[in-house]
């Protein structure tokens, strides 16, 4: 992990004087805010947008840009970045990590990663998303909790966090783990609530 | 709003309570296998650093 970082820090030490600074997302941010290796892959996935003079800075630190357009790959190295859009959301909040070397970089925070993980769980069921939205759930403090409710309702996920919450106390209570169809079911079921208008 | 910065050595001395948070969750759980589908490029990055091929899940 420290070396994704340390990779993210230097892209930030290019990005940083064109106004950019690039903020892990994705895998690897639900694994350091749950330190579960379950789910982890070793591909990067951050925010920010790539105007051609970083993609020109990104070229001389040994990145080279895949056929598709939004992902580097840093030549004779296993690392792979990708940059699947350009903005976080205007309400999140970005943690920053400090590394040995004295560089940082940024990740975004447990909370919204998790209001992140339940819009696309909701949207599309998907059992895996739906498990990292249990992990993330179960490591919460009291504080990010607070945060959370004051959130969630506004990302319209309010229903799903509830029944997923619900979920998390009965896996912790001993009930056998969800299979796909119920969590599509889950899903589906929050997506009408959230969606459906109002009588 | 800005938060306090996170040293690694600060992560790494609280990773254990943080699994620990999670431990009841992840093991009722079961087999952790990814239906998302994965872009085709990911997929053949992960699988030639040896990524098994459950957490690479069906290619886009």
């Amino acid at each position: 992990m420290e070396r994704t970082f340390e990779v993210v820090a230097l892209v930030e030490e290019v990005a940083a004087p064109l106004g950019i600074h690039p903020v892990v997302v994705g895998g690897m941010a639900v694994y350091f805010w749950t330190a579960r290796e379950e789910f982890v892959t070793y591909d990067i996935d951050v925010v920010m947008e790539v105007p051609r003079e970083l993609d020109e800075h990104l070229a001389a630190l040994g990145f080279s840009r895949v056929a598709d357009g939004r992902h580097w790959r840093l030549e004779d190295t296993d690392v792979l970045l990708e940059a699947p859009g350009a903005q976080v959301d205007r309400d999140a909040v970005i943690a920053e990590i400090a590394l040995p070397s004295g560089r940082s970089a940024k990740v975004l925070s447990r909370v919204d990663v998790l209001l992140d993980r339940l819009d696309e769980f909701q949207a599309t069921g998907h059992q895996i998303v739906g498990q990292q939205v249990l992990v993330l759930i179960a490591g919460l403090s009291t504080d990010e909790e607070a945060v959370l409710d004051a959130r969630a309702a506004a990302r319209r996920v309010g229903v799903i966090l509830k029944t997923m919450r619900r979920l998390a106390d009965d896996l912790e209570s001993g009930r056998a783990h969800p299979e796909s169809d119920e969590l599509h079911e889950i899903a589906r079921a929050a997506l009408r609530a959230e969606y459906s208008p109002r009588s | 709003m800005k938060t306090p910065p996170i040293t690694l050595e600060q992560w790494r001395r609280e990773a254990p309570q943080q699994r620990a948070k999670s431990a009841k969750v992840v093991a009722a759980l079961g087999p952790i296998r990814r239906d998302k589908p994965r872009d085709p490029v990911e997929a053949r990055f992960l699988r030639s650093i040896g990524t098994p091929e459950r957490l690479i899940g069906p290619e886009a």
